[in-house]
């Protein structure tokens, strides 16, 4: 049977499902097709129990039991656990790990009925803009396999692109979902910080982590929201308030759109800076009320970003010592040394580095002079927002400073690397939420896509803007 | 903010890292240059801002109450070395 699986969203696949087009299994053998011949290595671990999920979805949705989600094949990046199968974070300390339980937000959707194709790519322990600091190899772009997918949810962004997955699930620390979305040309939603739990997602930053959908349509990611978010016990930073309706709809015109002016430098892309301003054009021609505001610490955002994350890293690190999980080392060895040694040679370059800034920013010389500060400069950030969105709804602007750059580019310099998150860190700083969307393409036919940032927990903000915006491109 | 060879090896013996002199070489160049980067905050004046921890400190969000609960087993079945149902480690005293 041949189905063709080009950019499906869960509506035409509950529509498909309906009209007995094809069912969950064979859809899901569609995907696992195409994953077969894919040249992106955005999965590192297929579950083999997908046709036998998706089996138990068609049985569901034959006894009227479905839901929205009943037979919806999902990518779930690999640093994310799902109980029975291997969870690597990307890293070689991981490489044989297998999850013994089920991250709480993964099991909202798997009780919805999804069905989980397999476990995705990232940098390791979600700590790239590239997808380079895999050990299990970069990821390719689709739209070019000689460019990035973006990181660290690179597998994820590209299994959506490339068709291998209608939707994936991603963690956003600092723009980790909406970078890969910016350059795969995908929809990605990094909800509001404690919006969605983060049990069972193996923390990087457990003050800035969100789990965050990525999909086809921005629909799609307020299905997958309106699952996994709300309460839960088990994570003592998720938000016990309301989950309101998503998909209800509402007025886009009545919302107050304002763009802030430190986004627009000309350090940026013309060509994506082009994009976004002939988009906040075509807004203002439809009716849409436009304010131009300030957000005056956008340029320390960065700066803080590097400071507060990499101190969290090397905390949230510590945990992998060889001694519950992971690689071992020789027994013979003494404790000193089976630390040495486990964590030497299972981890990257990248994470090696973040947790030697982190162990330095911490350290008692240096504490005061740094960490202190960048917690200072997270309460102006967060200020600056608060005080922005008493007169505007929803901030418009680019997602990333640049489309999808060449692999090797930046893999030298960490810096350079680190500048191409300069726009979405700071909603993780503050915790507000954001979208991003693709808009256009740029002159080597690459995607550039736009940014929505809304307050904490205004969510829905996001998804009335971002429909109108894509029903818009789709004429 | 310039970091030299034995800063870099003394940050590596706190994280529990191994480093060869390669690795030392180029942390040493790269380690520098990102706190040249960061210390740009150090510019703006921050003695009446109150600092910021979690980022949530206005929010509802609050830890559980302090009662023991179950834990799961299963979450150590993966350890290096289990004995009687507790991790063992290696040898702290020879």
């Amino acid at each position: 049977m041949n189905i063709d699986i080009q950019n499906l969203s869960i509506d035409q696949i509950q529509q498909a499902f309906k009209a007995k087009k094809f069912s969950s299994e064979q859809l899901t053998k569609a995907y696992l097709n195409n994953i077969k011949k894919d040249k992106t290595n955005s999965f590192i671990t297929i579950n083999k129990q997908a046709l036998a999920e998706a089996k138990e979805a068609d049985q569901r949705i034959k006894q009227g039991k479905g839901t929205v989600l009943t037979g919806i094949p999902l990518a779930v990046k690999d640093i994310i656990l799902y109980e029975g199968l291997k969870a690597t974070a990307g890293s070689k300390i991981l490489e044989n790990y297998i999850a013994s339980y089920t991250a709480t937000a993964l099991q909202r959707l798997k009780d919805a009925g999804m069905v989980v194709i397999g476990k995705t790519n990232c940098d390791e322990f979600a700590m790239g803009s590239s997808n380079e600091n895999s050990y299990f190899g970069p990821v390719l772009n689709p739209r070019d396999h000689s460019k990035v997918p973006g990181g660290s949810s690179g597998g994820s962004a590209a299994a959506v692109a490339a068709n291998l997955a209608p939707v994936a699930l991603g963690t956003d620390t600092g723009g980790s979902v909406r970078q890969p979305a910016a350059f795969c040309g995908v929809v990605g939603l990094k909800p509001s910080y404690g919006r969605v739990s983060r049990y069972g997602s193996m923390a990087m930053a457990s003050s800035l982590d969100q789990i965050a959908p990525l999909a086809n349509t921005v629909k799609d990611t307020a299905y997958i929201l309106q699952t996994m978010a709300g309460y839960d016990p088990k994570d003592a930073t998720s938000s016990n308030k309301e989950v309101p309706k998503y998909i209800a709809k509402k007025e886009a015109k009545k919302l107050r759109l304002g763009v802030p002016k430190e986004y627009f430098s000309d350090n940026i892309n013309k060509e994506v800076k082009e994009a976004v301003e002939q988009q906040i054009e075509a807004l203002k021609s439809k009716g849409f009320k436009v304010k131009q505001v300030s957000l005056k610490y956008t340029d320390y955002a960065l700066a803080a970003y590097y400071l507060l994350m990499p101190a969290e890293v090397s905390s949230n690190l510590a945990r992998y010592d060889g001694l519950l999980y992971g690689l071992m080392a020789d027994k013979k060895l003494s404790l000193e040394e089976w630390y040495n040694t486990v964590r030497s040679q299972g981890f990257g370059a990248e994470t090696k580095r973040r947790i030697m800034l982190g162990t330095y920013i911490l350290s008692a010389g240096y504490y005061d002079a740094y960490y202190k500060q960048a917690q200072k400069v997270r309460t102006l950030i967060k200020q600056d927002f608060s005080r922005v969105f008493k007169e505007v709804d929803v901030l418009i602007t680019p997602a990333t400073p640049s489309t999808a750059f060449a692999l090797g580019a930046k893999t030298q310099d960490p810096l350079q690397m680190y500048l191409s998150d300069i726009f979405t860190v700071s909603a993780n700083i503050a915790g507000i939420c954001g979208l991003v969307l693709p808009i256009a393409k740029d002159g080597n036919n690459l995607p550039i896509g736009v940014q929505l940032l809304a307050d904490s927990f205004a969510e829905d903000k996001l998804f009335t803007l971002g429909n109108y915006i894509e029903n818009e491109h789709r004429g | 903010m310039k970091l030299n060879k034995q800063e870099v090896l003394n940050l590596a013996k706190l994280a529990k890292l191994k480093l060869t002199d390669q690795e030392v070489n180029m942390y040493q160049q790269q380690l520098t240059e990102v706190l040249g980067y960061v210390d740009k905050i150090n510019s703006l004046d921050l003695e009446k801002v109150k600092e910021s921890l979690t980022g949530i400190e206005d929010s509802d969000v609050k830890p559980r109450s302090d009662i023991a609960e179950d834990s799961q087993p299963s979450t150590i079945k993966q350890a290096a070395q289990l004995k009687e149902g507790y991790v063992a480690n290696p040898k702290v005293f020879k």
